[in-house]
Order: C-alpha cells, then sequence, then structure tokens
C-alpha cells in the first residue's frame, strides 16, 4: 500500500497537533556502522565512542526499545542499572538516577535531541508527554552521576537523552496500533519524506487512552476508571544548507490528562497541554563546530482535586551557543554559553507571575594524554535571578515573605574531572569526581496558593541543592565470549537536600539537611548465537544528616534492585524477550497539605515483563507485551486518609497489563 | 566494604586481545561508510586503487582478497566500490580511493603522495604507513576497531570529513 496513504490514515485517525524540537545533527547511524558500537555526544558535549566517554552510562537502543514491548520510557528504565522507578498510576512514573526518588522526582535532566524536556516550573518530567513515539527513538543515553557541568541545573543526578531518529538520515514509516487491559487503545504514525538530498522531514502522531489499574481500597471515583488519555503531533525537519551548515527544526503539541499524585499526596487528573518549538543551526568552521539553539517549552496546566483547583502556565525560552573545536590531535575545547528566562503564572502562583533569568557559560577540555589514557575537565558557572512581579498574592499565600524577598540571586559552579584509561582493548578504568546541581525551581522558591483551610507558598530562601559524586568504574569486554562486564563503585554527597515540609495550616519546601549515600552498580550483559541477555545489580545505601520526617532517604530509598534480561530469537519469525526486576523494601513518606507526614512501609516487590514477537512478513510486526505479570504490588503509598482535609493520598496498586500490538513499516 | 569491590573488580580482569594488519571485509565496509561522511568524494561509483607489490607474497595475497572481496562492485552506503589492481610505482588512473596493501616498503610513500595529488582518500589497514605520513587513513577492526587520520596529509589532499568523525577518530 502506499506510505503516504497509511500515513494519512494514521494521522486521521487520531486528533492530534504539533510537536518537539532538537540539536544534534550527527550521523549516528554512519558513526556507529564504522566504530561498530554506539555513538554519544551525552558525556561531555563531544560526540565519542560509548567507550570513551568518561561517565556511567547506558545505551538503549530502537531495537532493545522494540524487542521490550515497553509502552512508556519509565517501564522501559525500570530494567537498567542505577534507575529508579516508582509508579503510582498507570500513566505515572516518577525516575531518579542512583536514588533520591520522591514524588515528582526533580533531580534529572531529561532532554529530547539535546532539548529540555522537563517541565522547569518544578524539574519534574511527564514521561506520558514527551514529544516522541517510540517507534522514532534511534537511541536514549543515560548518563549517571552528575552532569550540570555541561547540561546545566537538574542533571544533579544524572540525565537521560533521548535521540531520534534523523529526516535526513533515517528513513522511518510505520503505522502501529496498541490495545489491551485496562482499555488500552493506541494508535500512532511516523512517516519521513526525503523533500531533496539535503532535506528531509519526520511527522509522528499519536493517541493514547487507557484506564488505571484497580482501585481497591480507595475511593474508585478518583482512582480507577479512565487515567490517561493523550495526544500528540511532532514535526522534525533537517536542512543542510551546504557542506559547512545544517539548520533542524522542530514542533510539538501533546495535549490530554493523565492521573497524578501532587506534590502534597492528593491524586488527581490534570489537564496538561505542552507544545514547544526549536531551532538548532551548527556550522563547521575553521574555528570549530559552532552550534546554536533556541528553544521554547509551553505548558498549561489545570488541576481539579477535592481540596484546591491548581493552575499554572509555564513559560520557558532558552538560546544557547557552543563551539567544540580539536584543537590539535590530542586536545578539543568546548565553549558554550546559556541564558533562559523562565517564567510561570497562575493559582499555584497566587495569580502573580514568578519568573527567573539565568545566564551560564561553560567549558570542557577533554584532552588524549596518551594512547590509553584521556582525561576530560568541565565547569559551569550558573548565575540565576529570581523576581516575583504582582505583589497581589505574596501576603496571603507566602507565609509572610516580602515581594523582595523574592528576588533572589544565585550563584553557582558545578564541574567535572574524569579521567579514562583504557588498560588494554578489552579493560577500561574510570575515575571522577562530579558536582551536580540543583538550584531551587520557581514553585520550591516562590509558589503560593491557598489549599483548604492553609496554604502552599515556596521559600524564596531556599538554598541550591548540590551532589558531589566521586566514583570509580571499570568495564571489562570478553569479546570471545561476546560479554561484557562492569562494576561502578561511588559516593554521593548531597547538601542542602531540598524537601516538602509541613505546618499546621502550611506546606512549603525547606533546606533538609545533607545525605550520604554509597553505591554499586554491577552490570553484565551479552550475545551469543540467538540469545542475548543481561543482568545488573544496584545497590545504594543513604545516610542522612539529621534524620527528621521530612529527609530520611535511609529508609525512603530501596536498597537494592536486582534485573535480569534474556532475549531468544526463537527463529525468523519469532522473538521472545523477558525481564525480571526485584526491589527491596522501603518506607515510602508523603508529606501532606496540612500538618501530616504519611509514613508506609513497601513491601520488596518483583516485576516480570515479557514480550513475544511475530514477524509477519517483510514489514509487518505483532507482538504480545505483559507488564507485571507476576505479583500486583505497590510502589509508593496507597490510599491514605488525610485526616483534616479527607483527600486520599498515594497511588493505586500496580496490577497487570497485557498488550497487542501491530506495527506496519511502509 | 572497600576489600569486597576491590576484590570483585580484581576479579573480573583478564586477557587482551588481537590486531588485523591486512584488509578484511570489515575495514573495507568501515572505509565505505568513512567515505559517506566525505564531503569531496560524491556519491555513486568510485573506482578503487589497491597498490601491491607483486613480489610480495602478503602484498599480493592482499590484493587478491580485496578484489574477491570487491568483486563486481561492493555496496558501501553511498558508493559502489570497483576494485582497480595498481602494481606499485603504477598510475592510480584517477581512482578517488587508494588502498596500500602490506608489505609496499618504500612505494608505499610514492603512492601515498600521489594519491594526495591526485585527491584520493588514501586507505590502509596497515597502520604503519599512517603513523609514517605515508597514508591517510588507516582502519583496523579487531577486538575494538582503531580508525587513525593523519591529519597533515588529509589537508595537503584537500579533503574534509564530516567533523563529528574527525572528534572520534585518532588523529596523528
Amino acid at each position: 500500500m502506499n506510505k503516504k496513504i497509511l500515513f494519512t490514515a494514521a494521522l486521521l485517525s487520531t486528533t492530534a497537533f504539533v510537536a518537539p524540537a532538537h540539536a544534534q545533527s550527527i550521523n549516528y547511524g554512519m558513526l556507529e556502522g564504522i566504530f561498530g558500537e554506539p555513538v554519544t555526544t551525552s558525556a561531555t558535549g563531544k560526540p565519542q565512542r560509548v567507550s570513551d566517554a568518561p561517565v556511567a552510562m547506558e545505551i538503549i537502543t530502537q531495537d532493545d526499545i522494540k524487542r521490550s514491548g515497553t509502552k512508556d520510557v519509565p517501564q522501559l528504565l525500570q530494567r537498567y542499572a542505577g534507575m529508579s522507578v516508582q509508579r503510582s498510576f498507570i500513566g505515572r512514573g516518577d525516575v531518579s538516577i542512583r536514588g533520591y526518588n520522591q514524588s515528582h522526582a526533580n533531580r534529572i535532566l531529561v532532554l529530547v535531541n539535546g532539548r529540555q524536556v522537563l517541565q522547569d516550573h518544578f524539574g519534574e518530567t511527564l514521561w506520558d508527554k514527551l514529544p516522541v513515539r517510540m517507534e522514532e527513538i534511534r537511541q536514549i543515553e543515560v548518563v549517571r552521576g552528575p552532569n550540570s557541568s555541561l547540561f546545566g541545573f537538574n542533571a544533579e543526578q544524572g540525565v537521560v537523552n533521548i535521540v531520534t531518529f534523523n529526516p535526513l538520515y533515517d528513513d522511518i514509516d510505520v503505522v502501529s496500533a496498541r490495545i489491551g487491559t485496562q482499555n488500552h487503545r493506541e494508535v500512532g504514525g511516523v512517516y519521513t519524506e526525503k523533500l531533496a538530498d539535503n532535506l528531509g522531514v519526520r511527522v509522528s502522531t499519536g493517541y493514547l487512552e487507557s484506564d488505571d489499574f484497580d482501585a481497591e481500597g480507595r475511593n474508585a471515583d478518583k482512582a480507577s476508571g479512565e487515567a490517561i488519555r493523550t495526544r500528540q503531533l511532532n514535526v522534525d525537519l533537517d536542512w543542510k544548507i551546504n557542506n559547512k551548515s545544517e539548520l533542524r527544526l522542530q514542533a510539538n503539541h501533546d495535549s490530554g490528562d493523565n492521573r497524578v499524585m501532587l506534590p502534597h499526596g492528593s491524586s488527581s487528573q490534570p489537564q496538561t497541554q505542552v507544545s514547544s518549538w526549536h531551532a538548532n543551526y551548527m556550522l563547521d568552521s575553521a574555528w570549530g563546530l559552532w552550534s546554536a539553539d533556541l528553544y521554547n517549552n509551553r505548558l498549561n496546566w489545570n488541576s481539579v482535586s477535592s481540596i484546591s483547583d491548581l493552575s499554572n502556565d509555564n513559560d520557558l525560552i532558552v538560546g544557547k551557543i557552543s563551539n567544540l573545536i580539536k584543537l590539535n590531535a590530542k586536545n578539543s575545547l568546548r565553549l558554550a554559553l546559556e541564558s533562559r528566562k523562565n517564567t510561570s503564572s497562575g493559582s499555584l502562583f497566587g495569580g502573580s507571575r514568578f519568573s527567573y533569568n539565568l545566564f551560564a557559560p561553560s567549558v570542557m577540555w577533554d584532552w588524549q594524554a596518551t594512547d590509553k589514557l584521556s582525561t576530560t575537565v568541565s565547569t559551569r558557572y550558573d548565575r540565576v535571578d529570581s523576581k516575583r512581579r504582582d505583589p497581589s498574592a505574596v501576603g496571603a499565600n507566602s507565609g509572610g515573605a516580602n515581594l523582595d524577598d523574592f528576588s533572589q540571586r544565585i550563584e553557582e559552579v558545578s564541574y567535572n574531572v574524569a579521567a579514562v584509561y583504557k588498560q588494554t582493548d578489552t579493560d577500561k578504568w574510570r575515575a571522577s569526581v562530579a558536582r551536580g546541581l540543583h538550584i531551587p525551581s520557581l514553585i520550591e522558591l516562590g509558589g503560593g496558593v491557598a489549599v483548604g483551610p492553609g496554604f502552599f507558598a515556596g521559600n524564596p530562601d531556599l538554598e541550591t541543592e548540590s551532589n558531589t559524586t566521586i566514583e570509580l568504574g571499570y568495564t571489562k569486554e570478553l569479546p570471545d565470549r561476546g560479554m561484557t562486564l562492569g562494576a561502578n563503585i561511588f559516593r554521593q554527597d548531597m547538601k542542602n537536600v531540598i524537601v516538602p515540609t509541613t505546618g499546621v495550616t502550611s506546606f512549603t519546601f525547606s533546606d533538609g539537611g545533607e545525605s550520604t549515600a554509597y553505591g554499586i552498580e554491577l552490570t553484565a550483559e551479552g550475545k551469543r548465537d540467538n540469545l542475548r541477555w543481561g543482568a545488573n545489580y544496584t545497590g545504594i545505601f543513604a545516610h542522612d544528616y539529621p534524620t527528621s520526617s521530612n529527609l530520611d532517604y535511609d529508609q525512603q530509598e530501596p536498597k537494592h534492585k536486582l534485573s535480569v534480561m534474556a532475549g531468544w530469537n526463537i527463529n525468523d519469525k519469532w522473538t521472545l524477550d523477558s525481564d525480571l526486576t526485584w526491589v527491596s523494601s522501603s518506607e515510602f513518606r508523603q508529606t501532606g497539605a496540612v500538618g501530616q507526614v504519611f509514613e508506609e512501609k513497601v513491601d520488596d516487590y518483583f516485576v516480570l515483563n515479557a514480550s513475544l514477537g511475530y514477524k509477519f512478513d517483510e514489514n509487518t510486526d505483532f507482538a504480545l507485551s505483559g507488564y507485571n505479570l507476576i505479583e500486583k504490588h505497590a510502589e509508593t503509598a496507597v490510599g491514605h486518609t488525610q485526616s483534616v482535609l479527607g483527600y486520599e493520598v498515594g497511588g493505586n496498586n500496580i496490577g497487570r497489563s497485557i498488550l497487542l500490538s501491530v506495527s506496519r513499516r511502509f | 566494604m572497600v576489600k569486597t569491590y576491590s576484590l570483585l573488580l580484581a576479579g573480573m580482569i583478564a586477557v587482551a586481545p588481537l590486531a588485523a594488519s591486512a584488509m578484511d571485509q570489515k575495514e573495507l565496509e568501515a572505509i565505505g561508510k568513512i567515505l559517506a561522511l566525505s564531503k569531496d568524494i560524491p556519491g555513486g561509483n568510485v573506482t578503487v586503487a589497491v597498490v601491491y607489490d607483486g613480489a610480495n607474497a602478503a602484498s599480493n595475497g592482499e590484493m587478491e582478497k580485496i578484489k574477491g572481496l570487491i568483486g563486481g562492485g561492493f555496496k558501501a552506503p553511498m558508493h559502489t566500490l570497483t576494485f582497480k589492481g595498481v602494481a606499485a610505482g603504477g598510475d592510480l588512473g584517477g581512482a578517488k580511493v587508494v588502498i596500500l596493501t602490506e608489505g609496499l616498503g618504500g612505494a608505499a610513500a610514492a603512492a601515498g603522495n600521489a594519491a594526495k595529488s591526485g585527491k584520493a582518500l588514501c586507505a590502509t589497514a596497515s597502520l604503519a604507513y599512517v603513523e609514517g605520513g605515508n597514508c591517510m587513513l588507516g582502519v583496523d577492526v579487531g577486538s575494538s576497531v582503531k580508525i587513525v587520520m593523519h591529519s597533515k596529509s588529509i589537508k595537503d589532499a584537500g579533503l574534509q570529513f564530516d567533523p563529528a568523525l574527525q572528534f572520534m577518530v585518532s588523529e596523528i
């Protein structure tokens, strides 16, 4: 069937709209083919083989994604070393790296093609609103550990950079549909058109709706029924202007609603619209490789809950310019400058408007000292000036802070220093020290709204939260056995940990103190004949100073996680993939709205996923995929009742889901 | 705990690999992909001049192997490579890719210079040629892929590549 007709049919079958943006016009496919391994820019900003990267990282390929049968990114990430995923509802997962996870996790940076897709008013990621369909992802690059000196704040504990296929180099044309338990219904398509030798465009669209897992023991009106509904349209255009310059334009629009747990624990199903555009221009000059980015992210968020109606309009505009130059055979230098303006308004800000301006120069120096030893040093200075424009709500909702208190200047420095020693072609050692930052978000600094009989207020006196990590890593390849082994040990020192705090009539954020965590990650993976397999263990042991009801990651964070994965190419038609993750028990803690902290033991749990794939013909694939096949379990607290306001705290038990999907390339 | 970690890491240490010096299919495929990232060698048919010394068994053997690999035309992502055997000291005949086989001795420098003046890409699996400045591109796909470029030779030939590639290779 003509591919245009198929794509038009997919387009008409959804009611979607506009799209995402991005930055690295690198021919990943060709470079990967040359070097025989994935290529990344997420470690230092310089294109490099993953085996040369001076950070602990994971590259999840499109083949991994397809074989896994996963329907969303958090589900996919859960099985990898260092990843912490807490799912509270079917479409809601909080993701952190190396612990310190929480409701509305905001300690990692999530990018799509280099554009930040986390919501900048709070730093959290709406994973159901990622401007990308799973089929158009080339690879997901996960950097474990701080990388603020390259990417700025929020890369405090790591980075998830989703890299899509490039419409100039990759012809991806596919329509897909998926149905299953929880009334899951999903349809989407990706269409690429090479308009000229030097101009390509890719359009993708999708519609998804699903009910939640069963809400036993909860208020069924609030916690069951349709839990997620989202529609999106994404456009990506790449124009190679000449041999020296390239322009990439992307845009995205996503709208829908998704059940979430609000920061004070109440569940809600906000209406959310996310839109963005992104322009990236690259110039290969005698003075290095220049890259200029300009992008805009917008969020319109409206939540109606039992105790308050909340709204937030966030508008982020970012301009960046960088120059990457190879000074000589051994030295590369990257200079960058970033400026951003972030503004939020709506009832979450007391009807006022709160904003910050950021200015951040950074530098990275990469030195290939010898054939075996390379070092990378990078640092970034962030200067943030915040300001509340409208004083009308300050007195009522900010706990008495004056308007001037919200005019703050924050100055911080982040850095990464790393060395990679290739002892042999198959043995690599890596040592690093890095400081990552979580500069307080707009909500944490300057939110303010009445909540029931009390109020929520940001805290303009918050200090920047920082994470200094010292790490040692080792990788061993056993090519004869088709195996790779890895080990990382690290120590994380968190300072000024920002925690939610509640009083008799207030909910705010405060400096909870310090926390130190020791950790270990062990990985093994391999391929042989028709089999592929992987296993990893993550151990994280946190100690808090002082331990309090607000700061207790020692108990709050699962200490152990173990995952095993296996894939089998049964024959030319059939594949079978499965993964099993075990997460140890923890004490889930949720700060409520008015003077209550809820604690609940979350028992250890298993998540078993499996996907059976069938290749019907050259272009048509079927897959039967199961998620959480063994046991119903909780990953957060489930269904407490707040005594004063009467709302329910926590998420649902996570149940089993089984999905049947079909995809047709054209 | 540190002791445990150290033991664990020590227990993982093992042995090292080997390296190839004669061109094989993997090296030829890598060269085909590198051509796709060249800014000066347009896609389509490209003649590959394989320079060999008929009196040297290793050189002759490598030439024959490449000839077999290319056959009636080797499909690379943007180019189709066709074979032309050139005895050491012979005319490259306007070829846009020149491959130096092992064991050429002093003839390698002459062939490398001829490639340079013909604005052709000189490639080899014998990395010593590149290290000596006699060839521009060395490719060795062993247990770990090694790509070596001789910057001055490439510059002298007026050839340019995708900047991402240049950040990733070892430069001499």
